[in-house]
Protein backbone atom coordinates (compact mmCIF):
# COMPACT_ATOMS: atom_id res chain seq x y z
CA UNK A 1 0.00 0.00 0.00
CA UNK A 2 1.85 3.13 -0.91
CA UNK A 3 0.30 6.40 -2.37
CA UNK A 4 -3.50 5.67 -1.42
CA UNK A 5 -3.87 2.92 -3.82
CA UNK A 6 -3.17 -1.34 -2.99
CA UNK A 7 -0.77 -2.53 -5.41
CA UNK A 8 2.65 -4.23 -5.74
CA UNK A 9 5.06 -2.29 -3.84
CA UNK A 10 8.96 -3.14 -3.00
CA UNK A 11 8.87 -3.16 1.24
CA UNK A 12 10.41 -5.07 3.95
CA UNK A 13 8.80 -7.29 6.05
CA UNK A 14 7.43 -4.52 7.88
CA UNK A 15 6.03 -3.40 5.40
CA UNK A 16 7.97 -0.64 5.33
CA UNK A 17 8.91 0.81 1.34
CA UNK A 18 12.61 0.12 0.56
CA UNK A 19 14.92 2.19 -1.40
CA UNK A 20 15.11 1.88 -5.17
CA UNK A 21 17.57 2.71 -7.52
CA UNK A 22 17.37 3.11 -11.57
CA UNK A 23 19.45 5.47 -13.61
CA UNK A 24 15.94 6.98 -14.89
CA UNK A 25 14.81 9.04 -12.78
CA UNK A 26 10.79 8.45 -14.20
CA UNK A 27 11.36 4.86 -13.06
CA UNK A 28 12.85 5.14 -9.55
CA UNK A 29 9.40 4.31 -7.97
CA UNK A 30 9.01 1.63 -5.52
CA UNK A 31 5.75 0.69 -7.10
CA UNK A 32 3.80 -0.19 -9.86
CA UNK A 33 0.14 1.07 -10.72
CA UNK A 34 -2.81 -1.29 -9.64
CA UNK A 35 -4.53 -2.00 -12.67
CA UNK A 36 -0.76 -3.32 -13.84
CA UNK A 37 -0.64 -5.45 -10.56
CA UNK A 38 -4.03 -6.49 -11.81
CA UNK A 39 -2.74 -7.17 -15.86
CA UNK A 40 0.20 -9.11 -14.27
CA UNK A 41 -1.75 -11.21 -11.97
CA UNK A 42 -4.46 -11.67 -14.37
CA UNK A 43 -1.76 -12.73 -16.97
CA UNK A 44 -2.62 -10.37 -19.80
CA UNK A 45 0.54 -8.25 -19.43
CA UNK A 46 3.94 -10.44 -19.04
CA UNK A 47 6.08 -7.70 -17.20
CA UNK A 48 10.09 -8.05 -17.79
CA UNK A 49 13.35 -6.66 -15.61
CA UNK A 50 15.90 -4.56 -17.58
CA UNK A 51 19.12 -3.24 -15.91
CA UNK A 52 20.53 0.51 -15.90
CA UNK A 53 23.68 -1.14 -18.57
CA UNK A 54 20.93 -3.22 -20.81
CA UNK A 55 18.97 0.21 -21.08
CA UNK A 56 22.30 2.77 -21.50
CA UNK A 57 23.21 0.23 -24.14
CA UNK A 58 19.91 0.40 -26.59
CA UNK A 59 19.89 4.23 -25.88
CA UNK A 60 23.49 4.36 -27.61
CA UNK A 61 22.09 2.47 -30.47
CA UNK A 62 19.05 3.59 -31.17
CA UNK A 63 20.45 7.32 -31.10
CA UNK A 64 23.59 6.10 -33.58
CA UNK A 65 21.29 3.84 -35.62
CA UNK A 66 18.14 5.30 -35.86
CA UNK A 67 19.37 9.28 -35.37
CA UNK A 68 16.55 9.03 -32.87
CA UNK A 69 17.41 9.76 -29.03
CA UNK A 70 14.85 7.94 -26.93
CA UNK A 71 14.57 8.75 -23.28
CA UNK A 72 16.20 6.36 -20.84
CA UNK A 73 12.60 5.05 -19.94
CA UNK A 74 11.88 3.64 -23.21
CA UNK A 75 15.68 3.01 -23.66
CA UNK A 76 14.29 -0.15 -21.15
CA UNK A 77 11.79 -1.24 -23.67
CA UNK A 78 13.91 -0.74 -26.53
CA UNK A 79 16.08 -3.24 -25.38
CA UNK A 80 13.36 -5.87 -24.65
CA UNK A 81 12.61 -4.99 -28.35
CA UNK A 82 16.35 -6.28 -29.21
CA UNK A 83 15.21 -9.67 -27.60
CA UNK A 84 11.88 -10.39 -28.76
CA UNK A 85 12.81 -9.76 -32.77
CA UNK A 86 15.51 -12.01 -32.37
CA UNK A 87 13.24 -14.41 -31.19
CA UNK A 88 10.62 -13.48 -33.52
CA UNK A 89 12.73 -13.41 -36.82
CA UNK A 90 11.95 -11.94 -40.05
CA UNK A 91 8.54 -11.67 -40.49
CA UNK A 92 8.16 -10.86 -37.33
CA UNK A 93 6.50 -7.06 -35.88
CA UNK A 94 7.19 -5.01 -33.06
CA UNK A 95 5.82 -1.33 -31.86
CA UNK A 96 7.52 0.09 -29.14
CA UNK A 97 5.96 3.28 -27.34
CA UNK A 98 8.92 5.62 -27.45
CA UNK A 99 7.46 7.62 -24.62
CA UNK A 100 10.12 10.12 -24.63
CA UNK A 101 13.40 12.42 -26.07
CA UNK A 102 16.93 11.51 -24.88
CA UNK A 103 17.92 14.89 -24.14
CA UNK A 104 17.35 15.38 -20.58
CA UNK A 105 19.86 12.05 -19.78
CA UNK A 106 22.70 13.09 -21.67
CA UNK A 107 24.27 13.89 -18.31
CA UNK A 108 23.75 10.65 -17.26
CA UNK A 109 24.98 8.39 -20.12
CA UNK A 110 27.93 10.65 -20.41
CA UNK A 111 28.64 9.66 -16.85
CA UNK A 112 27.66 5.99 -17.23
CA UNK B 1 -11.51 -15.40 -18.67
CA UNK B 2 -11.57 -11.77 -17.45
CA UNK B 3 -14.84 -9.19 -17.63
CA UNK B 4 -13.89 -6.66 -19.94
CA UNK B 5 -15.83 -4.21 -17.93
CA UNK B 6 -13.42 -5.14 -14.91
CA UNK B 7 -10.69 -3.47 -17.20
CA UNK B 8 -12.34 -0.47 -18.41
CA UNK B 9 -14.46 0.34 -15.29
CA UNK B 10 -12.82 -0.34 -12.28
CA UNK B 11 -15.33 -1.87 -9.53
CA UNK B 12 -15.12 0.63 -6.13
CA UNK B 13 -11.85 1.99 -7.52
CA UNK B 14 -10.41 -1.09 -7.66
CA UNK B 15 -8.94 -3.05 -10.61
CA UNK B 16 -9.78 -6.80 -9.25
CA UNK B 17 -8.31 -6.42 -5.68
CA UNK B 18 -5.77 -4.00 -6.60
CA UNK B 19 -6.19 0.04 -5.97
CA UNK B 20 -8.83 2.14 -4.05
CA UNK B 21 -8.39 4.97 -2.16
CA UNK B 22 -6.09 4.89 0.67
CA UNK B 23 -6.05 8.20 2.05
CA UNK B 24 -6.34 10.90 4.87
CA UNK B 25 -9.95 11.55 5.61
CA UNK B 26 -9.26 15.23 4.77
CA UNK B 27 -8.67 14.36 0.50
CA UNK B 28 -12.04 11.93 0.46
CA UNK B 29 -14.44 15.13 -0.39
CA UNK B 30 -12.13 15.89 -2.88
CA UNK B 31 -11.77 12.49 -4.16
CA UNK B 32 -15.24 11.60 -4.70
CA UNK B 33 -15.68 14.90 -6.46
CA UNK B 34 -13.07 14.52 -8.52
CA UNK B 35 -14.43 10.66 -10.09
CA UNK B 36 -17.74 12.16 -10.39
CA UNK B 37 -16.36 15.56 -11.82
CA UNK B 38 -14.00 13.35 -14.33
CA UNK B 39 -16.59 10.82 -15.02
CA UNK B 40 -19.17 13.68 -16.03
CA UNK B 41 -16.39 15.43 -18.25
CA UNK B 42 -15.45 12.46 -20.13
CA UNK B 43 -18.74 12.00 -21.50
CA UNK B 44 -18.74 15.54 -22.45
CA UNK B 45 -18.65 16.04 -26.08
CA UNK B 46 -17.74 19.39 -25.82
CA UNK B 47 -14.95 18.62 -23.39
CA UNK B 48 -13.40 15.94 -26.02
CA UNK B 49 -13.75 18.38 -29.03
CA UNK B 50 -11.70 21.06 -27.02
CA UNK B 51 -9.24 18.48 -26.02
CA UNK B 52 -8.48 17.26 -29.16
CA UNK B 53 -8.30 20.54 -30.40
CA UNK B 54 -5.46 20.98 -27.67
CA UNK B 55 -4.03 17.69 -29.01
CA UNK B 56 -3.65 18.84 -32.59
CA UNK B 57 -2.52 22.31 -32.19
CA UNK B 58 -0.69 22.23 -28.36
CA UNK B 59 0.76 18.66 -28.36
CA UNK B 60 1.25 18.34 -31.75
CA UNK B 61 -0.35 14.83 -32.52
CA UNK B 62 -1.42 12.58 -34.07
CA UNK B 63 2.44 11.14 -33.34
CA UNK B 64 4.00 9.23 -36.36
CA UNK B 65 4.42 5.29 -36.20
CA UNK B 66 7.98 5.11 -37.66
CA UNK B 67 9.49 2.19 -39.02
CA UNK B 68 12.93 1.46 -37.14
CA UNK B 69 14.85 -0.16 -40.27
CA UNK B 70 18.78 0.10 -38.59
CA UNK B 71 17.22 -1.13 -35.71
CA UNK B 72 15.23 -3.76 -37.02
CA UNK B 73 17.78 -5.22 -39.55
CA UNK B 74 20.09 -5.16 -36.05
CA UNK B 75 18.51 -7.21 -33.98
CA UNK B 76 18.17 -9.81 -36.91
CA UNK B 77 15.56 -9.07 -39.19
CA UNK B 78 11.65 -8.30 -37.38
CA UNK B 79 9.67 -5.48 -38.16
CA UNK B 80 10.40 -2.53 -35.16
CA UNK B 81 8.38 0.24 -35.26
CA UNK B 82 8.45 3.11 -32.73
CA UNK B 83 5.22 5.16 -32.06
CA UNK B 84 6.63 8.54 -31.95
CA UNK B 85 5.50 10.12 -28.38
CA UNK B 86 9.49 12.01 -28.37
CA UNK B 87 7.81 14.36 -30.86
CA UNK B 88 5.26 15.83 -28.96
CA UNK B 89 5.20 18.85 -27.77
CA UNK B 90 8.04 19.10 -24.01
CA UNK B 91 9.69 16.25 -26.14
CA UNK B 92 6.82 13.39 -23.70
CA UNK B 93 3.99 11.48 -23.47
CA UNK B 94 3.26 13.14 -20.20
CA UNK B 95 2.07 16.67 -21.76
CA UNK B 96 -1.47 14.07 -23.14
CA UNK B 97 -2.21 13.54 -19.07
CA UNK B 98 -1.27 16.87 -17.93
CA UNK B 99 -3.77 18.56 -20.87
CA UNK B 100 -6.84 17.09 -19.61
CA UNK B 101 -6.34 17.04 -15.82
CA UNK B 102 -5.68 20.87 -16.80
CA UNK B 103 -8.51 21.40 -18.27
CA UNK B 104 -10.33 19.45 -15.35
CA UNK B 105 -8.64 21.57 -12.96
CA UNK B 106 -10.35 24.96 -14.81
CA UNK B 107 -13.75 22.98 -15.11
CA UNK B 108 -13.62 22.66 -10.94
CA UNK B 109 -12.48 26.01 -10.56
CA UNK B 110 -9.03 25.46 -9.06
CA UNK B 111 -6.62 28.22 -9.63
CA UNK B 112 -3.76 26.23 -8.03
CA UNK B 113 -1.79 23.21 -9.50
CA UNK B 114 0.25 20.93 -7.93
CA UNK B 115 2.11 18.15 -9.61
CA UNK B 116 5.36 15.76 -8.61
CA UNK B 117 8.26 14.96 -11.08
CA UNK B 118 10.71 11.89 -11.31
CA UNK B 119 12.49 12.91 -14.28
CA UNK B 120 10.94 15.85 -14.72
CA UNK B 121 9.01 15.53 -17.64
CA UNK B 122 6.10 15.04 -15.71
CA UNK B 123 7.00 18.28 -14.25
CA UNK B 124 7.54 20.31 -17.46
CA UNK B 125 4.14 19.11 -18.92
CA UNK B 126 2.38 20.30 -15.93
CA UNK B 127 4.21 23.94 -16.02
CA UNK B 128 3.71 24.21 -19.36
CA UNK B 129 -0.19 23.47 -19.80
CA UNK B 130 -0.03 26.07 -16.20
CA UNK B 131 1.70 28.22 -18.43
CA UNK B 132 -0.77 27.61 -21.00
CA UNK B 133 -4.18 28.03 -19.17
CA UNK B 134 -2.80 30.78 -16.46
CA UNK B 135 -2.81 28.69 -13.29
CA UNK B 136 -0.60 28.88 -10.81
CA UNK B 137 2.05 25.87 -10.71
CA UNK B 138 4.34 24.19 -7.74
CA UNK B 139 6.49 20.65 -8.91
CA UNK B 140 7.79 18.97 -6.04
CA UNK B 141 10.74 17.40 -6.93
CA UNK B 142 13.21 15.37 -4.74
CA UNK B 143 16.74 16.91 -4.23
CA UNK B 144 18.54 14.21 -5.94
CA UNK B 145 16.32 14.39 -9.19
CA UNK B 146 17.04 18.23 -9.14
CA UNK B 147 21.04 17.23 -9.47
CA UNK B 148 20.40 15.03 -12.13
CA UNK B 149 17.90 16.35 -13.95
CA UNK B 150 19.15 20.02 -13.75
CA UNK B 151 18.14 20.99 -17.75
CA UNK B 152 14.30 20.68 -16.60
CA UNK B 153 14.54 22.48 -13.13
CA UNK B 154 15.74 24.83 -15.36
CA UNK B 155 12.70 24.68 -18.38
CA UNK B 156 9.82 24.88 -15.58
CA UNK B 157 11.34 27.45 -13.88
CA UNK B 158 11.37 29.41 -17.26
CA UNK B 159 7.61 28.17 -17.80
CA UNK B 160 6.78 30.50 -14.62
CA UNK B 161 6.56 27.10 -11.89
CA UNK B 162 7.53 26.69 -8.49
CA UNK B 163 9.74 23.61 -8.06
CA UNK B 164 10.06 22.27 -4.40
CA UNK B 165 13.20 20.83 -3.31
CA UNK B 166 11.88 17.54 -1.43
CA UNK B 167 14.75 16.64 1.27
CA UNK B 168 12.66 13.74 3.12
CA UNK B 169 13.41 9.95 2.24
CA UNK B 170 15.19 8.73 -0.71
CA UNK B 171 14.97 12.24 -2.31
CA UNK B 172 13.45 10.94 -5.56
CA UNK B 173 9.99 10.39 -7.42
CA UNK B 174 8.48 8.74 -4.23
CA UNK B 175 8.79 11.24 -1.49
CA UNK B 176 7.71 13.70 -4.40
CA UNK B 177 4.73 12.25 -4.59
CA UNK B 178 4.04 11.78 -0.13
CA UNK B 179 5.33 15.81 -0.02
CA UNK B 180 2.77 16.31 -2.86
CA UNK B 181 0.04 14.69 -1.46
CA UNK B 182 1.09 16.45 1.78
CA UNK B 183 0.68 19.82 0.56
CA UNK B 184 -2.57 18.93 -1.46
CA UNK B 185 -4.36 18.11 2.41
CA UNK B 186 -3.46 21.24 3.48
CA UNK B 187 -4.20 23.20 0.41
CA UNK B 188 -7.42 20.90 -1.09
CA UNK B 189 -9.48 23.51 -1.19
CA UNK B 190 -7.92 25.94 -3.83
CA UNK B 191 -5.82 23.18 -5.09
CA UNK B 192 -5.67 20.71 -7.68
CA UNK B 193 -3.51 17.92 -7.89
CA UNK B 194 -2.15 16.68 -11.61
CA UNK B 195 -0.41 13.07 -11.29
CA UNK B 196 1.72 11.84 -13.69
CA UNK B 197 1.23 8.29 -13.85
CA UNK B 198 -1.29 5.73 -13.05
CA UNK B 199 -0.77 5.83 -9.29
CA UNK B 200 -2.21 7.04 -6.39
CA UNK B 201 -5.71 6.62 -4.79
CA UNK B 202 -9.01 6.29 -7.40
CA UNK B 203 -9.59 7.99 -9.69
CA UNK B 204 -6.47 8.76 -10.74
CA UNK B 205 -4.85 5.66 -12.15
CA UNK B 206 -8.38 5.39 -14.48
CA UNK B 207 -7.74 8.78 -15.15
CA UNK B 208 -4.45 9.13 -16.16
CA UNK B 209 -4.72 5.74 -17.93
CA UNK B 210 -7.70 7.33 -19.90
CA UNK B 211 -5.87 10.47 -20.88
CA UNK B 212 -3.34 8.03 -22.74
CA UNK B 213 -5.11 5.94 -24.11
CA UNK B 214 -5.23 8.32 -27.56
CA UNK B 215 -1.55 7.05 -28.01
CA UNK B 216 -3.09 3.15 -29.12
CA UNK B 217 -6.10 5.19 -30.38
CA UNK B 218 -4.48 6.51 -33.11
CA UNK B 219 -3.02 3.60 -34.54
CA UNK B 220 -3.11 2.85 -37.88
CA UNK C 1 -19.59 -1.80 4.90
CA UNK C 2 -20.45 -1.52 8.71
CA UNK C 3 -19.10 -4.40 10.39
CA UNK C 4 -22.57 -4.75 12.59
CA UNK C 5 -25.32 -2.15 12.26
CA UNK C 6 -27.38 -3.82 15.18
CA UNK C 7 -24.63 -2.47 17.61
CA UNK C 8 -25.20 1.04 18.59
CA UNK C 9 -21.82 3.29 19.50
CA UNK C 10 -23.40 3.64 22.95
CA UNK C 11 -23.56 0.13 23.81
CA UNK C 12 -20.15 0.22 22.72
CA UNK C 13 -18.87 3.17 24.80
CA UNK C 14 -20.42 1.61 27.87
CA UNK C 15 -17.33 -1.48 27.55
CA UNK C 16 -14.97 0.94 26.23
CA UNK C 17 -11.83 2.12 28.35
CA UNK C 18 -11.54 4.37 26.29
CA UNK C 19 -14.55 6.60 26.20
CA UNK C 20 -14.64 6.23 29.99
CA UNK C 21 -11.36 7.93 30.06
CA UNK C 22 -12.12 10.17 27.61
CA UNK C 23 -15.07 11.72 28.53
CA UNK C 24 -15.19 15.35 29.91
CA UNK C 25 -16.22 15.64 33.51
CA UNK C 26 -15.72 19.54 33.50
CA UNK C 27 -11.95 19.36 32.97
CA UNK C 28 -10.96 19.20 29.29
CA UNK C 29 -8.97 15.76 28.91
CA UNK C 30 -5.60 15.70 27.46
CA UNK C 31 -4.14 12.91 25.11
CA UNK C 32 -0.12 12.78 24.46
CA UNK C 33 1.82 11.42 21.42
CA UNK C 34 4.70 9.69 20.92
CA UNK C 35 6.23 8.06 18.44
CA UNK C 36 7.36 3.74 19.35
CA UNK C 37 11.27 3.91 19.31
CA UNK C 38 11.73 7.49 18.90
CA UNK C 39 14.84 8.46 19.81
CA UNK C 40 15.67 5.10 20.62
CA UNK C 41 13.77 1.55 21.96
CA UNK C 42 15.20 2.53 25.76
CA UNK C 43 13.87 5.90 26.24
CA UNK C 44 11.37 5.66 24.50
CA UNK C 45 10.10 3.44 27.22
CA UNK C 46 10.94 5.82 30.01
CA UNK C 47 9.24 8.44 27.94
CA UNK C 48 6.32 6.53 27.43
CA UNK C 49 5.98 5.77 31.55
CA UNK C 50 6.60 9.08 32.93
CA UNK C 51 4.16 10.14 29.97
CA UNK C 52 1.48 7.56 31.06
CA UNK C 53 1.53 8.89 35.13
CA UNK C 54 1.45 12.38 34.10
CA UNK C 55 -2.20 13.16 34.40
CA UNK C 56 -2.67 12.58 30.69
CA UNK C 57 -6.13 10.77 29.45
CA UNK C 58 -4.48 8.19 27.33
CA UNK C 59 -1.63 8.13 24.99
CA UNK C 60 -1.27 7.59 21.35
CA UNK C 61 2.10 5.67 20.34
CA UNK C 62 3.21 5.74 16.78
CA UNK C 63 4.39 3.29 15.19
CA UNK C 64 6.55 4.31 12.45
CA UNK C 65 6.00 4.07 8.98
CA UNK C 66 8.48 4.90 5.86
CA UNK C 67 5.95 7.18 4.21
CA UNK C 68 3.70 8.88 6.41
CA UNK C 69 1.48 11.02 4.41
CA UNK C 70 -0.50 12.53 7.55
CA UNK C 71 2.44 13.80 9.33
CA UNK C 72 4.53 16.96 9.36
CA UNK C 73 8.29 17.27 9.46
CA UNK C 74 8.21 16.73 13.38
CA UNK C 75 6.68 12.92 13.59
CA UNK C 76 8.32 11.92 9.99
CA UNK C 77 11.59 12.89 11.73
CA UNK C 78 10.57 10.94 14.72
CA UNK C 79 9.52 8.01 12.69
CA UNK C 80 12.94 7.99 10.24
CA UNK C 81 14.57 7.97 13.42
CA UNK C 82 12.91 4.97 15.11
CA UNK C 83 13.47 3.08 11.69
CA UNK C 84 17.10 3.94 11.67
CA UNK C 85 17.33 2.58 14.88
CA UNK C 86 15.80 -0.48 13.79
CA UNK C 87 12.09 0.05 15.30
CA UNK C 88 9.61 -2.50 13.65
CA UNK C 89 6.51 -3.43 14.17
CA UNK C 90 6.86 -6.21 16.92
CA UNK C 91 9.07 -3.78 18.68
CA UNK C 92 6.66 -1.35 18.97
CA UNK C 93 3.97 -3.72 20.62
CA UNK C 94 6.47 -4.52 23.03
CA UNK C 95 6.79 -0.80 23.67
CA UNK C 96 3.32 -0.42 23.40
CA UNK C 97 2.94 -3.18 26.42
CA UNK C 98 5.42 -1.83 28.74
CA UNK C 99 3.89 1.58 28.58
CA UNK C 100 -0.05 0.42 28.97
CA UNK C 101 1.24 -1.55 32.07
CA UNK C 102 1.06 1.76 34.17
CA UNK C 103 -2.56 1.34 33.46
CA UNK C 104 -2.72 4.36 31.24
CA UNK C 105 -5.05 3.28 28.18
CA UNK C 106 -3.41 3.49 25.24
CA UNK C 107 -3.74 4.10 21.44
CA UNK C 108 -1.87 2.87 18.82
CA UNK C 109 -1.47 4.91 15.61
CA UNK C 110 0.37 3.55 11.69
CA UNK C 111 -0.56 3.37 8.62
CA UNK C 112 -2.30 0.30 6.95
CA UNK C 113 0.50 -1.01 5.09
CA UNK C 114 2.76 -2.07 8.28
CA UNK C 115 -0.87 -3.74 9.59
CA UNK C 116 -1.30 -5.22 6.26
CA UNK C 117 2.36 -6.70 5.91
CA UNK C 118 2.10 -7.71 9.73
CA UNK C 119 -0.95 -9.55 8.87
CA UNK C 120 -3.50 -8.11 10.29
CA UNK C 121 -4.85 -10.91 12.48
CA UNK C 122 -1.87 -11.34 14.04
CA UNK C 123 -1.54 -7.51 14.42
CA UNK C 124 -5.21 -7.48 16.17
CA UNK C 125 -4.05 -10.50 18.48
CA UNK C 126 -1.26 -9.32 19.79
CA UNK C 127 -1.87 -5.68 20.22
CA UNK C 128 -4.73 -6.54 22.52
CA UNK C 129 -2.35 -8.98 24.74
CA UNK C 130 -0.17 -6.29 25.13
CA UNK C 131 -3.12 -4.63 26.11
CA UNK C 132 -3.70 -1.57 23.79
CA UNK C 133 -6.98 0.17 23.79
CA UNK C 134 -7.53 1.04 20.70
CA UNK C 135 -6.05 1.75 17.55
CA UNK C 136 -6.12 4.90 14.28
CA UNK C 137 -5.13 3.98 11.23
CA UNK C 138 -5.17 7.87 9.07
CA UNK C 139 -4.64 6.43 5.57
CA UNK C 140 -7.81 3.94 6.08
CA UNK C 141 -10.88 5.56 5.48
CA UNK C 142 -14.62 3.87 6.34
CA UNK C 143 -15.14 2.83 2.95
CA UNK C 144 -11.88 1.41 2.97
CA UNK C 145 -12.25 -0.27 6.57
CA UNK C 146 -12.92 -3.59 6.14
CA UNK C 147 -11.77 -6.92 7.05
CA UNK C 148 -9.36 -5.22 8.67
CA UNK C 149 -11.82 -2.91 11.27
CA UNK C 150 -13.41 -6.31 11.98
CA UNK C 151 -10.56 -7.98 12.70
CA UNK C 152 -9.45 -5.09 15.27
CA UNK C 153 -12.98 -5.88 16.92
CA UNK C 154 -12.85 -9.09 17.54
CA UNK C 155 -10.04 -8.72 20.01
CA UNK C 156 -12.04 -6.00 21.95
CA UNK C 157 -9.83 -2.91 20.32
CA UNK C 158 -11.40 0.02 19.61
CA UNK C 159 -11.46 1.42 16.45
CA UNK C 160 -10.97 5.24 16.37
CA UNK C 161 -12.07 7.30 12.53
CA UNK C 162 -10.84 10.71 11.92
CA UNK C 163 -13.39 13.10 10.88
CA UNK C 164 -11.61 16.30 8.58
CA UNK C 165 -12.91 19.88 8.38
CA UNK C 166 -13.54 18.92 4.47
CA UNK C 167 -15.88 16.05 5.70
CA UNK C 168 -19.87 16.17 4.10
CA UNK C 169 -21.95 15.60 6.79
CA UNK C 170 -23.44 12.44 5.88
CA UNK C 171 -19.96 11.34 5.92
CA UNK C 172 -19.69 12.66 9.66
CA UNK C 173 -22.65 10.31 10.21
CA UNK C 174 -20.89 7.11 8.66
CA UNK C 175 -17.39 7.59 10.65
CA UNK C 176 -19.73 8.10 13.96
CA UNK C 177 -21.36 5.45 13.04
CA UNK C 178 -18.25 3.08 12.12
CA UNK C 179 -15.98 4.55 15.63
CA UNK C 180 -15.65 3.12 18.54
CA UNK C 181 -14.21 4.48 22.06
CA UNK C 182 -13.89 8.15 20.81
CA UNK C 183 -14.27 10.23 17.72
CA UNK C 184 -11.11 12.16 16.28
CA UNK C 185 -11.37 15.75 14.86
CA UNK C 186 -8.75 17.01 12.87
CA UNK C 187 -8.95 20.67 13.42
CA UNK C 188 -7.55 21.88 10.13
CA UNK C 189 -7.12 20.95 6.75
CA UNK C 190 -2.94 19.80 6.69
CA UNK C 191 -0.27 17.47 8.52
CA UNK C 192 0.16 17.09 11.64
CA UNK C 193 2.48 19.61 13.74
CA UNK C 194 1.89 22.46 16.30
CA UNK C 195 0.61 25.92 14.95
CA UNK C 196 0.47 28.93 16.40
CA UNK C 197 -3.58 29.35 16.13
CA UNK C 198 -6.54 27.22 15.26
CA UNK C 199 -9.03 27.59 13.13
CA UNK C 200 -12.34 29.32 13.09
CA UNK C 201 -14.64 26.55 11.77
CA UNK C 202 -13.51 24.09 14.69
CA UNK C 203 -16.54 25.13 17.03
CA UNK C 204 -18.70 24.17 14.30
CA UNK C 205 -16.94 20.98 13.05
CA UNK C 206 -17.38 19.75 16.59
CA UNK C 207 -20.88 20.41 17.42
CA UNK C 208 -21.70 18.73 13.82
CA UNK C 209 -19.85 15.75 15.23
CA UNK C 210 -21.55 15.68 18.72
CA UNK C 211 -25.12 15.54 16.75
CA UNK C 212 -24.00 12.33 15.59
CA UNK C 213 -22.64 10.47 18.56
CA UNK C 214 -22.42 9.70 21.76
CA UNK C 215 -19.01 9.04 22.21
CA UNK C 216 -16.19 11.19 23.77
CA UNK C 217 -15.17 13.72 20.07
CA UNK C 218 -11.50 14.44 20.46
CA UNK C 219 -9.75 17.24 18.78
CA UNK C 220 -6.11 16.64 17.15
CA UNK C 221 -3.51 18.17 14.90
CA UNK C 222 -1.93 21.86 15.38
CA UNK C 223 -2.78 21.50 19.04
CA UNK C 224 0.08 22.65 21.24
CA UNK C 225 -0.73 25.48 23.52
CA UNK C 226 -2.36 26.56 26.60
CA UNK C 227 -4.62 28.65 24.76
CA UNK C 228 -5.57 25.93 22.67
CA UNK C 229 -6.63 24.03 25.30
CA UNK C 230 -9.15 27.15 26.80
CA UNK C 231 -10.50 27.64 23.57
CA UNK C 232 -11.39 23.82 23.35
CA UNK C 233 -13.30 23.20 26.68
CA UNK C 234 -16.75 23.20 26.13
CA UNK C 235 -16.24 22.14 22.64
CA UNK C 236 -14.43 19.05 22.61
CA UNK C 237 -14.20 16.36 25.53
CA UNK C 238 -10.41 15.87 24.54
CA UNK C 239 -7.44 17.78 23.22
CA UNK C 240 -4.82 15.45 21.32
CA UNK C 241 -1.30 16.90 21.67
CA UNK C 242 1.34 14.98 19.28
CA UNK C 243 4.16 17.54 17.50
CA UNK C 244 5.07 19.37 20.33
CA UNK C 245 5.22 16.03 22.67
CA UNK C 246 7.28 14.77 20.04
CA UNK C 247 9.74 18.21 19.66
CA UNK C 248 10.53 18.00 23.47
CA UNK C 249 11.25 14.55 23.36
CA UNK C 250 13.76 14.90 20.06
CA UNK C 251 15.48 17.63 22.30
CA UNK C 252 16.32 15.66 24.87
CA UNK C 253 14.21 17.21 27.23
CA UNK C 254 11.13 16.04 29.35
CA UNK C 255 7.58 15.89 27.99
CA UNK C 256 6.10 16.10 31.14
CA UNK C 257 6.64 19.48 32.12
CA UNK C 258 4.80 20.56 28.98
CA UNK C 259 1.83 17.96 29.79
CA UNK C 260 1.52 19.50 32.92
CA UNK C 261 1.48 23.16 31.85
CA UNK C 262 -1.35 22.25 29.42
CA UNK C 263 -3.29 20.60 31.57
CA UNK C 264 -3.72 23.81 34.10
CA UNK C 265 -5.11 25.24 31.40
CA UNK C 266 -7.18 22.23 30.61
CA UNK C 267 -9.23 23.22 34.10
Amino acid sequence: MLHGSYSYVLQDGDGQIQPTHSISAGLDYPGVGPEHAFLHDTKRVEYVAVTDEEALAAFKLCTRLEGIMPALEPAHALHQAGIIARDLGPGGRILVCLSGRGDKDMDSVDGG
Amino acid sequence: MIARSALTHPVDGRFGTFGGQYVPETLMGALVELERVWHETKADGQFQLELAGHRHAFIGRPTPIYAATRLAEHFGGAHIHLKREDLCHTGAHKLNNAVGQALLAMRMGKKRVIAETGAGQHGVATATVCARFGLECTVYMGGEDMRRQSMNVRRMKLLGAEVVEVKSGTRTLKDAISEAIRDWVTNVETTYYIIGSVVGPHPYPEMVRDLQRVIGDERG
Amino acid sequence: MVADPGRSPAATSNKSRLASALKADGDLKLVGYMMAGHPNRKRSIEVGKRLATSGIAALEIGIPFSDPLADGPVIQHAGQTALEHGMTVGGALEIAAAVASEGVPVVLMTYINPILAHDPRRFAAEAAQAGVAGVIVPDLPVEESEPVVGWLRSTSLDTIFLVAPTTSEDRVESICSHSTGFVYCVTLTGVTGARKELPDGMKDMLATVRRHTSLPVAAGFGISRPEHMKALRGSADAAVVGSAIVSEIDRGGDPTTLVKELLKACR
